[in-house]
C-alpha cells in the first residue's frame, strides 16, 4: 500500500519521493543546526571587531562588506539555497507525476464555499518580479492551460508541509491560523465574527482552522494565483470546510465597505512592500465594520533588537530566499502605520504559538512582549476599527 | 530511477516551472562554486533515494515478498526501517558536508584569536 495522504487533496508519494522529501528535511535541519552556528560565530566576531573599531553597533551594510568575500559566508548561502532549490524541484516532481489525478480530486470535489477568480487579474509587481521564496512560478505563475488545475497550490502545499519541518502545524500546516485565532480570544474576547477575511491566503490552511474556530462564520481568502486559490478551494471542499476564495489584490480588493468583522493575514505582509504596506492597512479599514478588527501575523523577529547575526540571516531571507520585504517587514513601526489608517485599540507584540485549537479560558498571558524564537512566537499587529 | 516516469522538460511555458525568477549571484563568489553546490546536494538526493530503493528491496526480500518496480514504489517502511533509515542518511549528509563545516570552523575561528583553531 502506498503511504496515506495527510489530508484529500494533499498530493500522495511513491516510496522514492518520501526518500526525497526526507532527505530535503534531513539536508536542511542539518545547515541549520550544524552550519548556522558557524556562520553566527563567524558573523558576531566580525561584528565585534566592527563595534571595537567604531563604538558603534555595525549596520547590515558594514556586515556585508566584511562578510562577502569569506568563503563560508559564501558557501553557506549556496548551501541553504541549494536546499530550498532542491525542496521546490522534490515537491514539483511530485505534483507533477500526479496532476492528471489532483485535477481530477478538484473537479470532483464536494461543492462546498465559492470560488471567483479574475482572467484579467495584475499581479503586483512586488510579486511578480522574483519567484519568493524561490518556489519556480511563485504563487501566481500558470502556464497556459494550468490555471484552470491546481498546480501551485499542490506544490506549495507539498513543500509547505517540508519547509516548516512540520513545526507550524504538522502537514496540516495550521499554527499561525490557530496563534490568530488565539490572539482573537484574548485580545478582543467580544469579537464574534460572522464575516472574516484573509488576505494572502495561499491554500487556506490557517482560514481552515479559523472557520473552525468560529461556528457559522463566513470566511473568505484571498491571493494572487488562480490554479493556487483553486487548489485552495478544493482542500477545504475536500476537508469538509465551505470556505470562499477570490483572486484579489490585498490593497484594492472589491468587497463592499464595512463588510468584514474580522480581516486578518498570517505571515503576508512580509511578501509586500514598503509602498503596498500602508495601503493594505487602508484597505483592512475601509471592509473592516465599525467595531471590527484586524490582525496581521508576521514572523517572530524585530530588526531593533536583533543581534548581527539576526540581521545577517534575515538579509538571507531578503536576498537569497527572495523575500524582498522581510527587512521591510520587521522594521515597520506597526504602530504609527496602523494608527494613521485611523485604528485604535493598537497592539503589537508577541504571541505564543497555539499548538492546536485555542480555547477561550486558556489564551491569558499568550501575548506580550516576549519572543520566544521561531515556531514559539509569532509578531502580531492588531488593531480595531472605531465603533463610530 | 523510480518505476514511475518522471516528467521531463514539456513545453516551454512548463519550463518555468524549473526556474527560481530573480536568482541572485552569490556576492564575491566564483558562480561556478554555487553550480557545484548545487550539483553536488542534488547529487546527494539522488543517492539517498537510491540508497532507500536498495533498502526497500532487501526487506521485501526478506519478508519473501515479490520485487517488482510497482511494489518498491508502494513500500512504506516500519517504524524501525524508518528510523534505521534517517541514521544512514544522516551520516550521508554530515560526510559529504563536513569538508564545508571544517573549512567554516576554521574560518570563524579566526576572528576570535587570530589563529586557525586547528
Amino acid at each position: 500500500m502506498p503511504a496515506p495522504r495527510i489530508h484529500p487533496m494533499m498530493p500522495a508519494n511513491t516510496h522514492d519521493e518520501t526518500a526525497e522529501q526526507m532527505f530535503v528535511v534531513a539536508l536542511k535541519s542539518f545547515l541549520y543546526t550544524e552550519m548556522d552556528p558557524v556562520v553566527r560565530k563567524l558573523t558576531l566576531g566580525v561584528a565585534d571587531e566592527l563595534g571595537s573599531a567604531s563604538g558603534e553597533r555595525p549596520s547590515l551594510q558594514q556586515l556585508r562588506r566584511r562578510l562577502e568575500d569569506r568563503p563560508i559566508y559564501q558557501n553557506w548561502i549556496s548551501a541553504m539555497r541549494s536546499a530550498q532549490e532542491l525542496m521546490w524541484q522534490a515537491a514539483g516532481d511530485c505534483v507533477d507525476r500526479q496532476r492528471t489525478e489532483l485535477e481530477e480530486l478538484e473537479r470532483s470535489a464536494p461543492k462546498l464555499g465559492t470560488l471567483r477568480v479574475d482572467p484579467n487579474f495584475v499581479v503586483p509587481r512586488y510579486l511578480a518580479a522574483t519567484d519568493t521564496h524561490m518556489m519556480p512560478g511563485s504563487y501566481h505563475f500558470d502556464a497556459p492551460g494550468d490555471e484552470q488545475g491546481v498546480r501551485q497550490g499542490a506544490v506549495f502545499d507539498k513543500a509547505a508541509s517540508l519547509y516548516s519541518l512540520g513545526r507550524q502545524g504538522g502537514q496540516m500546516n495550521d499554527m499561525r491560523g490557530q496563534t490568530v485565532v488565539a490572539h482573537v480570544f484574548e485580545i478582543y474576547p467580544d469579537l464574534q465574527p460572522q464575516k472574516i477575511l484573509e488576505m494572502g491566503c495561499t491554500v487556506g490552511n490557517s482560514l481552515v482552522a479559523v472557520s473552525h474556530a468560529f461556528p457559522g462564520s463566513e470566511c473568505t481568502g484571498i491571493d494572487v494565483g488562480a490554479s493556487l486559490l483553486r487548489y485552495a478551494h478544493a482542500r477545504a471542499s475536500r476537508l469538509g470546510v465551505p470556505l470562499h476564495f477570490v483572486q484579489a489584490n490585498a490593497e484594492c480588493t472589491d468587497f463592499p465597505d464595512n463588510s468584514f468583522d474580522l480581516v486578518y493575514s498570517s505571515a503576508m505582509l512580509h511578501e509586500t512592500s514598503a509602498k503596498a504596506l500602508p495601503r493594505i492597512m487602508a484597505e483592512c479599514y475601509r471592509v473592516l465594520r465599525p467595531g471590527g478588527v484586524m490582525v496581521h501575523l508576521e514572523v517572530p523577529f524585530r530588526a531593533e533588537t536583533a543581534d548581527a547575526y539576526d540581521l545577517v540571516r534575515a538579509d538571507f531571507e531578503t536576498r537569497f530566499n527572495n523575500e524582498p520585504f522581510w527587512m521591510g517587514a520587521v522594521s515597520a513601526d506597526y504602530g504609527a502605520i496602523v494608527k494613521k489608517a485611523g485604528f485604535t485599540d493598537i497592539h503589537a507584540g508577541f504571541s505564543d504559538a497555539a499548538f492546536g485549537p485555542p480555547q477561550r479560558d486558556k489564551v491569558k498571558g499568550m501575548f506580550g512582549n516576549e519572543n520566544k524564537g521561531g515556531y514559539k512566537s509569532w509578531y502580531i499587529a492588531s488593531a480595531r476599527k472605531p465603533r463610530s | 530511477m523510480s518505476a514511475t516516469v518522471r516528467p521531463g522538460a514539456g513545453s516551454a511555458s512548463q519550463l518555468r516551472y524549473k526556474v527560481h525568477k530573480g536568482r541572485r549571484t552569490v556576492p564575491g563568489a566564483d558562480a561556478r562554486v554555487d553550480t557545484l553546490m548545487g550539483m553536488v546536494m542534488a547529487l546527494m538526493s539522488e543517492v539517498s533515494v537510491l540508497r532507500e530503493r536498495v533498502d526497500a528491496h532487501e526487506r521485501l526480500n526478506a519478508e519473501q515478498k515479490p520485487v517488482t518496480p510497482a511494489s518498491v514504489d508502494d513500500f512504506v517502511p516500519d517504524e524501525l526501517a524508518t528510523r534505521a533509515r534517517a541514521v544512514v542518511r544522516q551520516r550521508m549528509i554530515e560526510k559529504v558536508c563536513r569538508p564545508l563545516l571544517a573549512a567554516g570552523s576554521t574560518e570563524a575561528g579566526k576572528d576570535d584569536d587570530g589563529e586557525d583553531e586547528e
